[in-house]
Parts: structure tokens; C-alpha cells; sequence
């Protein structure tokens, strides 16, 4: 395939990834394949992609003191088994069955992010003895509210549990699956939304380089691929995020998750048929 | 419903260094780095073949062995597009796991926390282990 055609899609997989909230990975799979790329090699190279795009935005979010690094290394421990994990199942996997569990867990990607801006926060008030022992339990300076706000995780062993699974997702079908871990750090752990979409960008960049080793060994990291597609998505989600901040409207990020509801159905579509 | 618990002004800045701070500069240097060194091999590729790469195959070498020939090609000033490319990737893989080691280091040395030491150590190990995978 032509490097300056992905260049131009991974630019556009990233600008959509970034309005959506969902991250370059989960356009990009269904774009390349539909250019007829080989599922595999995509995913193969959607996780490296999602090293940069999750390091760099961690990097940001880190040094705000906002990102719980204790909960990320706990949490990380298990995603990255995951991660493995799911890598050895991809290779082992037919083409038909990864279409197909694509398509589902984008769906269930999307329902997360849909339901989420409706989750009220619930601050934990008696921590479990296991989360206290882990001391997960932090505070950070929220600007648009002038004041620091502490808090207290709880339920890890449901969160580490779960995050195992969301490790497997991750290096199964190469993206960040950064929507699931929100929902489990919000819904089961209590964290602040805040702290738990920067958190999860610190563990997505380790679990995802744990998966891509895999791929690697595997043969299946083409530099002719990788090279455009990092850069391009890379370039893609500043603009996003930058264009994301101006908006700031649900509708638009309505648009962009019909968007992704519709790559969803054709990636199921497609494994049904037998691609 | 119970409210977080809310105390006025910016958080309390801590004495010695700030893990943050390292963690937020060794994720953005590596990225930065990396997109640097790919954008450069592109545009010089692009500047001798009129393609941004040209393609052709890693083999099958595990991480370690990719990252170590990649550095030392760099150290041995063989510079060409191809080269640089891969060093880029290379740079990129090699972002988190500096993350885990200055976040091991300092759990170890300045927190002193045996519990999160042994849990970084873990990370350390269990990501090594899939670079030597084959």
C-alpha cells in the first residue's frame, strides 16, 4: 500500500480517535483492512501506534500530578499478563474470528463511552482492608474548580481481575481499549474521572508495548508501515485534541461515536461474510 | 450521596524529586524522539526514492536483539533513512519500559516502599521477558 495514502488515513484514524475519545487504533483496523491489508499486520502495527499516542498524552497528564501512579503500576501488572496473552491468541487466531471480536468489543467500547458523561462520581467513604493495603488514595489540584480534591480507590481485586481481560482485549485486536479501563476505574474502583482517563493512558503504553513485542517476534512489525502510521497519528490526535477543546460539544462527539457505531457493524459485517 | 473530599488551594509541593515530573520527561522525551527520528528517516527516504519507505522486513528477531542492533548501528554513525526509521522505532518501544525502570528506581531508593519496589520489579521483569520473547 501506497506510505503517503496511510500517512493521509492514519491523520484522519487519529483526528477521529481523538474526538471520539476512543483512540487512533480502533479506525484504523477496519480502514486498512478495507484497503485490504491483512488484519494482523494492522493490529500488529495499531499497537505500536498506540504506544506514542498513550505515552505522549500520559506525559502530559503526569507531570499535572493528576495520574495515580500507584494504581497505574498495580494495575499495569495485570494488563500486560493480559496483554501477552491476548498477542499469542491474535496469532493463533483465524482472520474471520478477529473481524468479528473487533466488531463486538468496539461496540462495547462505544456503549462505554457512551454511558460515561452519565456515571456520577462516588467518592469512596470505608475503604477495603486489600485497596488500603495497596494505599491507593491520592489528591490532585483541580484548576477549573481552584481547590484540591483527595479521594480513595477501592474494589482493586475486581479492578485487577477485570483489567486482566482488558489486557487480553488489547493485545488480541492491538488497541488501547482505553474506554474499558475508564469504565472499571470509575465503576468498580471509584476513581475520579479525572484521574482515571489519566491513569489509564499511563498503563495503556505498557500494556501495549508488552502485545507488540509479540507482533514483533512474530515478523509482523513492517517499519514501511509503522513509520507512516505512527507519524500520521500522532499528527492526527493533536489535532483532535486541540479541536476537541475548542467544541466542546456532545453533539460533535455524537457524530464521531455514530462514526465509530458504523465501523463496528461493517467489521462484524465483513468476519459474518468472511471478510 | 457522599460528596469527594475538598480542601482549598493547589496541592502541597514534596521535598526531593518528583516522580511525576520524571515519569511526564522520560515519556514525552522518548515520544518526541521517536516521532523525530521517523519524520527525518521519511523525509530523507522520501528526498532519495520519492516514497516516505520503503518496505522491507524486520525478521524475526526478538525486541532486545531489534533494539540493540538499531543503537548500535546509530553508535557506529551508519546514518541512512532505513537506520533511522528503525531507530525510531526502536526509541519508541524503549519509552515505556524507561518509564517502569525510573519508576522502579525511585519506588526503591527515594520511597523506600518495599511494596510498590516489588511490584515495579514485576512490571520490570515481566516486560523484559516478553523483549526476549521469540
Amino acid at each position: 500500500m501506497n506510505p503517503e495514502l496511510l500517512f493521509v488515513i492514519s491523520i484522519v484514524a487519529g483526528f477521529v480517535g481523538a474526538m471520539s475519545g476512543m483512540g487512533g487504533g480502533v479506525v484504523l483496523i477496519p480502514a486498512l483492512t478495507f484497503f485490504g491489508l491483512p488484519i494482523k499486520e494492522v493490529i500488529a502495527v495499531s499497537i505500536v501506534s498506540v504506544v506514542a499516542t498513550s505515552s505522549g498524552s500520559a506525559a502530559a497528564y503526569v507531570r499535572d500530578h493528576i495520574t495515580n501512579l500507584k494504581v497505574g503500576m498495580f494495575l499495569e501488572m495485570f494488563t500486560m499478563v493480559g496483554a501477552i496473552v491476548g498477542a499469542k491468541l491474535s496469532l493463533a487466531a483465524g482472520q474471520q474470528f478477529l473481524f468479528i471480536a473487533f466488531g463486538l468489543v468496539l461496540f462495547a467500547c462505544w456503549a462505554a463511552l457512551v454511558i460515561q458523561p452519565d456515571i456520577e462520581y462516588v467518592a469512596t467513604v470505608s475503604q477495603d482492608r486489600f485497596t488500603r493495603w495497596l494505599e491507593l488514595e491520592g489528591s490532585y489540584y483541580d484548576y477549573a474548580a481552584d481547590r484540591t480534591i483527595e479521594y480513595k480507590a477501592r474494589r482493586a481485586h475486581w479492578g485487577a481481575a477485570l483489567m486482566f481481560w482488558v489486557g487480553v482485549i488489547a493485545g488480541l485486536l492491538g488497541i488501547g481499549a482505553g474506554a474499558l479501563k475508564v469504565l472499571i476505574h470509575d465503576l468498580v474502583m471509584g476513581l475520579p474521572p479525572k484521574v482515571s482517563t489519566t491513569t489509564s493512558n499511563l498503563i495503556i503504553g505498557v500494556t501495549a508495548l508488552a502485545g507488540a513485542s509479540v507482533y514483533l517476534a512474530a515478523g509482523l512489525i513492517r517499519p514501511a508501515l509503522v513509520a507512516p502510521i505512527v507519524v500520521g497519528i500522532v499528527i492526527g490526535a493533536l489535532i483532535g485534541t486541540r479541536t476537541l477543546v475548542r467544541l466542546q460539544n456532545r453533539a460533535v462527539r455524537r457524530f464521531f461515536l455514530a462514526i465509530l457505531a458504523l465501523l463496528a457493524t461493517e467489521m462484524i459485517y465483513r468476519g459474518l461474510k468472511g471478510i | 450521596m457522599p460528596e469527594p473530599k475538598i480542601k482549598q488551594g493547589p496541592a502541597e509541593s514534596r521535598p526531593g524529586f518528583d516522580m511525576n515530573l520524571i515519569v511526564g520527561y522520560v515519556l514525552a522525551v522518548g515520544v518526541a524522539s521517536s516521532i523525530l527520528l521517523l519524520t527525518i528517516g521519511m523525509g530523507w527516504n522520501w528526498l532519495q526514492t520519492g516514497h516516505l519507505v520503503t518496505d522491507y522486513d524486520l525478521g524475526h528477531n526478538n525486541m532486545l536483539q531489534f533494539v540493540v542492533r538499531e543503537t548500535r548501528e546509530v553508535w557506529h554513525g551508519h546514518l541512512q533513512p532505513r537506520v533511522l526509521i528503525n531507530f525510531g522505532i526502536a526509541v519508541l518501544m524503549m519509552t515505556p519500559f524507561a518509564r517502569v525502570l525510573a519508576s522502579t528506581v525511585y519506588f526503591a531508593v527515594e520511597e523506600r516502599n518495599l511494596k510498590y519496589t516489588l511490584f515495579t520489579t514485576f512490571v520490570l521483569l515481566t516486560l523484559s521477558y516478553s523483549l526476549l520473547l521469540q
